[in-house]
């Protein structure tokens, strides 16, 4: 049993507690609802452990000041929800780029657009993987709890430096709104990450050769290691000029997490791992779906609800292995169906429909629904 | 055991504080769970306004309440809009019957408190109302833990206000001592 402590507290308040334990000292932002809690009390609490918050003129601002404290060594991150995710895009693809490790929380509400400030919502789904131009890739977790709040912040943090990259926490409004019990384990029961640096003479240094997992080891601006950080297509050593280096560093930043998805990527199943119903679900629907397992146990109905909990990359094989010899699938989510077209993607069977139980508006489904959509549409 | 509870009021009246001290409690009873979600936007802003709380020896997975075992209604409006979620044979509902006249007599356990019109009466502030009517409900809600409950309110309040708070809270629970419902504490599942 780990050592620590139990306090009530919000889903976005258990992200900044997990933040600063992971040793976040920077955060850049803009208030939005319904993420403004985690500004709030970043500006309250940095401070106070010699870190800086700061808020800037508007999204894309924040996170791009968010990528320069990075370079500047720190650990740091943002959150904001959909419309300032919009404006971020730009910069989400700057981080990857300059491979600037930092953790985007996206709390999402009700879309397009200014759209629902207050309701909840899953339409950023493909958003936080698609976003930005280019080829690229990056890492994104589902939280459904405020422990998952706090859990993935760690974990966030931990695979930005372990990989460099950003790694976006998609959240939704009932996640970072719930006030509920949340272990906090003393920090020595945790394992934090902490990038690679050069310890190399100054001029052997190259500055986006990989290391054997293909990270590149990562100087901190101003301790003399040449740091040529720009935007553009470049050759390992930063410049541009080498046509046949650019396009292996491309292939890199997506290979450097792809290739190693096993150390990450996760997919839990809750009840009847053998039955032939499956409900599959992300994020805060995980929860009301667990209820309509429980309930239908009671009414003697066999049910399984996987839960993707990492949804980028899509973990194809966890969730083939987790749906094995289910029958009938439904995918139950926020949007007008998203995952489903993942799920669609991966379970290649004819004689299997992927059905979809959708919800928007800022509606949160009723485990008591999940039931009888199965009944009704049998 | 699983317990919903729904508060529910005007935007103002300090509902939203009241599932976030029923939920701080819980910190103090390690074998239960708790989840609080809250009606957010305007709602809470001078609209009917509510908060859900969830208690469980269980963990909780639906954060929300979808069968209540307890409604607190604090406004007629509020109870114009939300009274079709109670159960009409299970769920106890508790009202403030200052700014409330009746509850339909289809609804079988109910329980009326003058919240508002004591807080105005005895401390000349409706401020404090609702946690006059915490102090009325938590046997209902929580029996036996009327001490931490006292403690988090204590520590919920501003420090100028919280003798008037702990003088509503008692006055509160000293009216649910005199004047509890027939069947109580409220059933629970």
């Amino acid at each position: 049993m780990k050592k620590g402590r139990i306090k009530v507290m919000l889903g976005n308040e258990a992200c900044v507690e997990a933040a600063l334990l992971a040793g976040c000292r920077f955060y850049g932002g803009y208030p939005i609802t319904p993420a403004t809690e985690i500004l709030e009390i970043m500006s309250r609490r940095l401070p106070l452990v010699d870190g800086l918050c700061l808020q800037m003129e508007d999204e894309i601002a924040a996170l791009v000041a968010v990528v320069g404290a990075s370079w500047g060594g720190t650990k740091a991150m943002t959150a904001t929800s959909g419309p300032g995710f919009c404006l971020m895009q730009e910069a989400i693809g700057l981080a990857v780029a300059v491979e600037a490790p930092c953790v985007i929380v996206n709390v999402q509400r009700g879309g397009p657009a200014s759209g629902q400030s207050t309701s909840t919502a899953q339409g950023d789904f493909y958003q936080a993987r698609y976003g930005s131009n280019g080829d690229y890739s990056l890492i994104v977790l589902c939280p459904s709890t405020a422990q998952e709040m706090f859990d993935h912040t760690i974990k966030a943090f931990n695979l930005s430096e372990r990989f460099r990259i950003p790694v976006i926490i998609l959240s939704d409004e009932v996640v970072g709104h719930i006030r509920e019990k949340v272990f906090i384990p003393d920090a020595d029961q945790l394992t934090f990450v902490e990038r690679k640096v050069p310890t190399v003479p100054m001029e052997e240094f190259v500055i986006f050769k990989p290391e054997e997992n293909g990270v590149p080891l990562m100087p901190t601006f101003n301790t003399g290691y040449k740091s040529p950080v720009i935007s553009q297509a470049k050759s390992l050593n930063g410049n541009r000029g080498n046509a046949k280096e650019a396009v292996e560093n491309i292939r890199r930043i997506v290979s450097k997490i792809e290739d190693h998805m096993d150390e990450f990527a996760e997919v839990q199943v809750y009840g009847d791992e053998k039955a032939e119903t499956a409900f599959v679900t992300f994020g805060s629907v995980c929860r009301a779906a667990r209820s309509a397992v429980d309930m239908g146990k009671e009414k003697g109905l066999a049910i399984r609800s996987v839960e993707v909990k990492t949804v980028w990359p899509f973990p194809d094989h966890l969730v083939r292995r987790a749906l094995a010899g289910a029958k009938r699938i439904v995918v139950a989510e926020m949007n007008l169906g998203m995952l489903q077209r993942e799920i669609e993607r991966v379970i290649r069977q004819p004689e299997i429909k992927i059905e979809l139980f959708s919800k928007i508006g800022g509606i949160y489904p009723q485990p008591q629904e999940f039931l009888r959509f199965l009944e009704e549409k049998r | 055991m699983r317990k919903e509870i729904i508060f529910t009021g005007f935007g103002g009246q300090g509902i939203i504080l009241m599932g976030v001290i029923i939920a701080r409690m819980m910190e103090h009873f390690p074998d239960l769970q708790v989840t609080q979600a809250q009606s957010y936007g305007p709602a809470s802003r001078g609209g009917a306004c509510r908060t859900d709380v969830v208690i469980s020896d269980q963990q909780i997975n639906y954060p929300k309440s979808s069968r209540p075992d307890v409604m607190i209604f604090m406004s007629e409006e509020a109870r114009k809009r939300l009274l079709s979620e109670a159960d009409p044979e299970k769920t106890l509902v508790i009202y403030d019957n200052t700014l409330i006249k009746e509850i339909p007599t289809a609804y079988k356990k109910t329980f009326a408190v003058p919240a508002t019109g004591e807080a105005e009466k005895e401390f000349k502030n409706r401020m404090v109302a609702n946690i006059y009517m915490l102090g009325a409900t938590i046997e209902l809600i929580n029996p036996g833990s009327f001490d931490v409950l006292k403690k988090i309110v204590a520590s919920s309040v501003p420090k100028k206000f919280e003798e008037l708070n702990i003088k509503a809270l008692e006055a509160g629970y000293e009216y649910y001592r005199t004047h509890k419902p027939a069947e109580s504490p409220a059933a629970s599942r």
